[in-house]
């Protein structure tokens, strides 16, 4: 009863205090004050406070081309305006115009004005600026360091196990261990230099972990894929672009070779604006999995060869990639694919669908002489993965399901230009529908990284 | 009182209409010896702040150069020994409009606004016609090109050439087709941007020039952001195929070996041995601990 008899009166006083701050909220519209900025400036354009808050608006808000403008005439008035230039100079780089933008960062720095902390965020980005103007591109990320997990040996959670349909209970345990872990990645791109923007993708991974107390969970992957990306029609549909390509891999698990795979794929990327982009596509893999670990010999294969999620056979997936830019600061991206697996045994053929996001916060370091942004990225994966048939060492009338969530944090922390620190913390939770397979682990890894 | 202000304001849009209507953009800066000519009236100086009109023609000198800012922000600069006429500007903010420059000689540099945006940009040269959709492009007159037309940003038409890369660039010369596009050489880059600029001497009719102090005061230290992107999921991926790969054989190795069936239980203990979870080849880890306890009957 009070609720009704109060509910006009809240609704009131919600449109009283809507009508009394919406004018101050339409004064903190940022388009609206980089509107009125815009209409001061054009009729006093040597107010260069005013010009600066226009620029640094309309950079917080992309409209880059209006930034432009008015650091141009801020050149006009002082050619050796070295902090201006430098700005303009990163504001062409946004727009793609990198030959333009190295020209105006290199005279900056050969001008002479700009502080350290400024020669310090330019010199961090014109070697990828310029590598941006040339015809054979490679970039490399490289990351050591150390990772702890909780459950190292995927254990299942409750020690609980079904064998042929009945339970049992395990005295064994899950065992905690670290590793010391290796990861590159390179990525070179050959710009075939037409206005089209065409050019050949060259994506190559390796990683490997030592682990210190179980040698056997002890990783090392290569991988890779070769493509041309190959622009349709960009007058009539910028920054559509189709890329058939060639993937492999191969895995060692405990000095073993356990995996190869080869197959091929196409994509599509469509970036339908500046800040937002999808890669949809498609792809085959062939994948032949060691089968050794249950082997015996003379007596054929282990019942339990068939429980390994991983199988020979064929793999296809589809997907859909995509990274939008929210503000200036925040990128969200995401992946979505569903996988169909083919094995041999019905027991290990699947249906997988796997969702990804990630929030990347970009943020500005406590000490102004790093020259670059740090990120922190939260995110989250889930995962169902449902078997075709029940395998019967198992259990005879259940299929497996799995649906796997993880969520973590991921941060970058470079400290120097090339030189840095990253890390991660994970939490990784399995909820299968047999207890032989409910996990969770809890991973930290940290360590120095380098980018060229 | 309402009436008076009423009054007022109707006697000023009669007063300042017919000018202000013809305004479309102002001077942001110039070096002179730079003019303006308005249509019907005399040859005028350019100064910083004045106005500029439809059907205006702006030249300048060898030493000369201006930057014109457009009503929707859009701004053009002439360089040095040029001749533009501001054929037409109709903008309505959200609406679109029109925007048409012819230019005669010299360099001209344009950087997009609200019109442009929206598609509704022409640039003529003596050669070109060239359409500006949300874009950037230098353009030159000269030479054996013809004109040269230099994308920055966003989409360009020249007579059917679509450019769409930055910098890249077409040739429009006279009486001949629009070339194909082409990587324009940085050195060409260069010599049009310093065509554009100021002097070292020349302070764009400023009385008082801005400095780098004032300009790291109000810009801050904010970073910009990394043109090589920092890593996101994709550096998650092989860490995850990695767990992927570890799981798949720890499910396997993690199995309990077998509950003993009536035969077996006639006292063949190596049965479990050779399954290998007694330590076979390093794989077995989950069965160390103990024999199997059957705790609940089969089915889920």
């Amino acid at each position: 009863m009070f609720a009704f008899r109060a509910a006009p009166r809240l609704l009131g006083a919600l449109f009283a205090a809507f009508a009394l701050f919406s004018p101050a909220l339409a004064q903190e519209d940022p388009r609206a004050e980089q509107e009125r900025l815009a209409a001061y400036i054009q009729h006093n354009p040597t107010d260069y406070d005013a010009t600066y808050r226009y620029v640094l608006l309309s950079t917080e808000l992309r409209d880059y081309e209006a930034g432009i403008g008015a650091l141009e005439r801020l050149l006009m008035f002082n050619p050796n305006l070295s902090r201006a230039r430098k700005e303009l100079g990163f504001l062409y780089a946004r727009l793609g115009a990198y030959e333009l933008s190295a020209q105006h960062l290199r005279n900056a720095l050969a001008e002479g004005g700009l502080d350290p902390v400024q020669v310090a965020q330019v010199e961090a980005q014109l070697p990828d600026i310029e590598k941006r103007t040339q015809a054979n591109r490679l970039y490399l990320r490289m990351h050591v360091g150390l990772r702890a997990q909780s459950n190292a040996n995927f254990f299942p959670t409750n020690n609980l196990f079904q064998v042929g349909g009945v339970g049992v209970a395990s005295a064994a345990s899950r065992k905690g261990d670290v590793n010391s872990f290796q990861l590159v990645q390179a990525a070179h791109d050959l710009d075939f230099q037409n206005g089209r923007g065409d050019q050949l993708e060259t994506r190559v991974t390796g990683y490997a972990t030592e682990q210190f107390r179980l040698p056997q969970y002890s990783v090392a992957l290569f991988a890779g894929s070769i493509g041309p990306r190959i622009h349709i029609a960009p007058d009539l549909y910028p920054g559509l672009s189709i890329k058939p390509y060639l993937t492999g891999a191969v895995a060692l698990l405990g000095g073993s070779n356990y995996l190869n795979a080869g197959g091929a794929g196409m994509s599509f990327g469509a970036e339908l604006s500046r800040d937002l982009w999808f890669e949809p596509g498609a792809e085959w893999r062939s994948i032949w999995v060691d089968p050794s670990p249950g082997y015996l010999g003379s007596l054929g294969f282990s019942p339990y060869s068939t429980v390994s999620t991983l199988a020979t056979g064929d793999v296809v997936t589809g997907y859909v990639s995509s990274s939008y830019r929210l503000t200036n600061d925040l990128r969200l991206e995401g992946r979505v694919a569903y996988t169909r697996a083919f094995a041999g045994n019905p027991q290990q053929s699947s249906d997988q669908v796997d969702v990804q996001a990630m929030l990347r916060l970009e943020v500005d370091p406590p000490f102004p002489i790093i020259p670059r942004r740090w990120t922190f990225a939260p995110y989250g994966r889930f995962t169902h993965l449902a078997f075709d048939a029940a395998n019967p060492v198992i259990n005879p009338f259940v299929a497996r399901r799995d649906t796997v969530w993880i969520g973590g944090l991921m941060v970058d922390l470079p400290i120097t230009p090339y030189l840095g620190f990253a890390g991660n913390v994970e939490y990784a939770r399995n909820d299968s529908n047999l207890p032989n397979f409910k996990t969770d682990n809890v991973s930290v890894s940290f360590g120095p990284t380098a980018k060229f | 009182m309402k009436k008076f202000s009423a009054a007022a304001t109707t006697a000023l849009a009669l007063v300042a209409g017919p000018a202000l209507a013809d305004n479309v953009g102002n001077v942001g800066a110039v070096n002179q010896s730079a003019h303006g000519t308005p249509p019907g009236a005399a040859k005028r100086s350019l100064s910083v702040g004045l106005g500029v009109q439809r059907r205006e023609r702006i030249e300048t000198s060898p030493n000369g150069s201006a930057q014109i800012v457009f009503n929707d922000t859009s701004t053009m600069t002439v360089g040095r020994n040029s001749a533009v006429t501001v054929d037409d500007f109709v903008y309505s903010r959200g609406g679109g409009g029109q925007q048409g420059v012819s230019m005669a000689k010299g360099v001209m540099r344009f950087v997009g606004g609200g019109v442009s945006h929206e598609g509704g940009t022409r640039l003529r040269t003596p050669t070109a016609s060239i359409g500006v959709r949300g874009g950037t492009a230098l353009v030159r007159i000269g030479g054996s090109c013809g004109t040269l037309i230099v994308h920055q940003y966003g989409f360009i038409d020249v007579g059917g050439q679509e450019l769409t890369r930055p910098g890249y660039g077409v040739c429009a010369p006279s009486g001949g087709p629009v070339s194909e596009p082409f990587l324009v050489p940085p050195e060409t880059i260069a010599e049009i941007i310093a065509a554009l600029e100021s002097g070292k001497r020349q302070r764009g009719g400023a009385k008082r020039e801005p400095t780098n102090e004032e300009a790291n005061l109000a810009l801050g230290n904010d970073r910009p952001p990394d043109v090589v992107s920092p890593p996101g999921l994709d550096a998650l991926g092989p860490v995850w195929f990695g767990n992927a790969l570890a799981q798949s054989r720890a499910n396997v190795d993690n199995q309990p070996a077998p509950l003993p069936t009536p035969a077996s239980q006639g006292g063949n203990d190596d049965h479990y041995d050779d399954y290998g979870y007694g330590g076979h080849g390093g794989h077995g880890e989950g069965w160390y601990g103990g024999e199997p306890v059957a705790i609940d009957g089969p089915g889920d």
